[in-house]
């Protein structure tokens, strides 16, 4: 799954500039985070069409990367998250980012970033679960 | 008193025909004792009959050139005379290196000792001279001004606050000497260790080596209750002792005798009239060590040939009001825009949009921040790899210019550009506000 990364100074207001550029696009934003450092941070959005949303907020003048996450579906219930981590972490995944989102019909998302995304990718469908695709 | 007030306050004609005969024999000497200004004066026609009306059918001396000859290419004197070697901060090129015979070490003693009488020091008068000692002109071209005058002194040179104090209280000088921001330094530390301030020996201040206003001036002389006076000087001249402020106030004393002051257009290289901001030119009249003819200082200034209310003759320019390129002194130290471009070109292969901040704290200490704009072609999708970017350009830059820097990353397009560069300096330091000028 594609996140965009944006690189946004910490200051008021730069967030609606970005989702101001989208909404003009007519580009959904499924999920969102921020990672934050005091001065600037990222502002990290899943959402359809990942790579002209790219194209249009760089035209805009913004650094944007597209980042491939992990974005595995998960049941929405009590002790899900810690049999997905458990899996990366028996496996020697370390998670460097994530976050996550809940679905319709008690489904969750789990979207982290991690190195060697193929091979982590394998190792959680070998598990049984599968790969959000937006 | 006035140290030389047979020349100090000598009249236009006879000064002229003093500057005129010192022109001459200067020419003379670098014709027969330096390969590159004999090249240079080689072109310049009838360059028997140039006086100092006519200095400007002279060609320019330049940082560059001092810098492209490093080391010993503008010496005119056998290195085996030069006494005493400074050299200053440069940028990635070579430092600048100057050296002093006997007759400039004499010279440069006079120079000081007339800046002292100008401020208002007369002999036996104890100074606490807290320029720094060392490769920097400030400290030893005080001390040797105040041994040719015959002041006792007291060498601190910079730093060990709470001594520079006790030793004020102890010994009772009534002169001090130190850059303006060490003298607003030493107030805070002293307000911290309960001391009043407006009760301290000193009773003239010799401030100089860095820019400051007329608002840091009021300052330092109610904190301190003295009278705050500005010096000017430049290693490659002389060092301190190239002007010097009056009580007047109103311009530095130039020692037109010694160092021949122009006041020129940095583009077109015209004179400009009395009053007319342009840069500072100087010729060393009687200098044997390295001589300069028509020294581009690359500061700018305006001149005053007038008669000033002290009785000396002698022109007057004002402070410094900026710079020809953008040099930034921080902390003492120069620091060229130049050198951060090359440290991000070193870093990313190309030249980022990037900013000096240049601010004084609350402490009075210089801060230098330089802000980097985030680029697409080495935007990092992980906040990991930004800082280590933002590390490898501070510890890059602060080794370059051996001063502590903070790094900012900022968004692309974000610095305020003109013309489609980014204005690379930003001094928020207030100096040259308008009051000054």
């Amino acid at each position: 799954m594609k996140q965009l990364h944006i690189f946004l100074e910490n200051k008021p207001g730069r967030i609606e500039r970005i989702t101001a550029i989208l909404a003009e696009a007519e580009i959904n934003i499924t999920a969102m985070t921020i990672q934050d450092t005091g001065e600037y941070g990222l502002f990290k959005v899943l959402l359809e069409r990942p790579n002209e949303a790219q194209t249009i907020l760089s035209e805009k003048g913004f650094a944007c990367a597209l980042k491939d996450v992990l974005a595995v579906r998960v049941a929405d219930r009590p002790g899900e998250l810690n049999r997905m981590v458990a899996l990366l972490n028996s496996k020697g995944i370390n998670i460097k980012d994530g976050h996550g989102f809940p679905r319709p019909n008690n489904e969750s998302v789990f979207c982290a970033e991690v190195d060697d995304l193929a091979a982590v990718e394998r190792v959680v469908s070998a598990a049984g679960y599968q790969l959000f695709e937006g | 008193m006035i140290w030389k007030s047979d020349i100090e306050q000598m009249e236009k004609e006879p000064l002229q025909e003093l500057q005129s005969e010192r022109l001459r024999s200067l020419l003379k000497y670098l014709s027969e004792s330096n390969a590159i200004y004999r090249e240079r004066l080689a072109e310049v026609s009838d360059i028997s009959g140039v006086d100092i009306q006519s200095i400007d059918r002279l060609p320019f001396t330049t940082k560059e050139d001092m810098r492209d000859t490093y080391p010993f290419g503008l010496f005119s004197s056998p290195e085996k005379d030069i006494l005493e070697l400074h050299v200053s901060s440069g940028t990635t090129g070579n430092p600048t290196l100057v050296g002093y015979t006997k007759e400039d070490l004499d010279i440069w003693a006079d120079a000081m000792a007339r800046s002292l009488a100008v401020a208002g020091a007369k002999p036996a008068d104890i100074i606490q001279i807290a320029y720094g000692y060392g490769l920097f002109t400030g400290g030893l071209g005080f001390h040797y001004g105040a041994l040719e005058m015959g002041l006792r002194i007291i060498p601190t040179s910079s730093g060990q606050t709470r001594r520079q104090l006790k030793i004020m209280q102890d010994f009772q000088p009534r002169i001090l000497a130190c850059t303006p921001s060490y003298a607003l330094y030493m107030a805070d530390e002293a307000r911290d260790l309960g001391l009043n301030t407006r009760e301290s020996s000193w009773e003239i201040g010799i401030f100089g080596a860095e820019p400051w206003s007329d608002s840091i001036r009021k300052e330092i002389e109610e904190v301190w209750n003295i009278t705050a006076l500005d010096v000017y000087g430049l290693s490659e001249i002389i060092g301190p002792g190239v002007a010097q402020e009056c009580p007047e106030k109103n311009g530095l004393h130039v020692y037109s005798d010694l160092f021949y002051p122009e006041v020129i257009d940095p583009d077109s290289g015209e004179q400009m009239p009395d009053g007319k901001p342009g840069e500072l030119v100087l010729t060393t009249l009687t200098k044997r060590g390295i001589p300069l003819l028509r020294y581009r200082t690359r500061d700018i200034v305006t001149i005053n040939h007038s008669r000033c209310g002290c009785g000396r003759t002698s022109p007057r320019i004002s402070k410094v009001l900026g710079r020809t390129d953008d040099m930034i002194v921080v902390r003492g130290i120069n620091v060229f825009p130049s050198q951060i471009e090359h440290v991000l070109m070193e870093i990313e292969g190309t030249q980022p949009h990037y900013q000096l901040v240049v601010d004084r704290q609350k402490n009075n200490m210089d801060s230098l921040e330089v802000l980097v704009e985030v680029e697409e072609r080495f935007f990092s999708d992980e906040i990991k790899q930004l800082r280590a970017f933002q590390e490898t350009v501070r510890e890059a830059i602060q080794s370059t210019l051996g001063v502590g820097v903070k790094v900012r990353l900022m968004e692309p397009r974000s610095l305020e550009r003109s013309q489609g560069k980014s204005k690379r300096v930003v001094d928020k330091r207030q100096f040259n506000q308008k009051e000054d000028q």
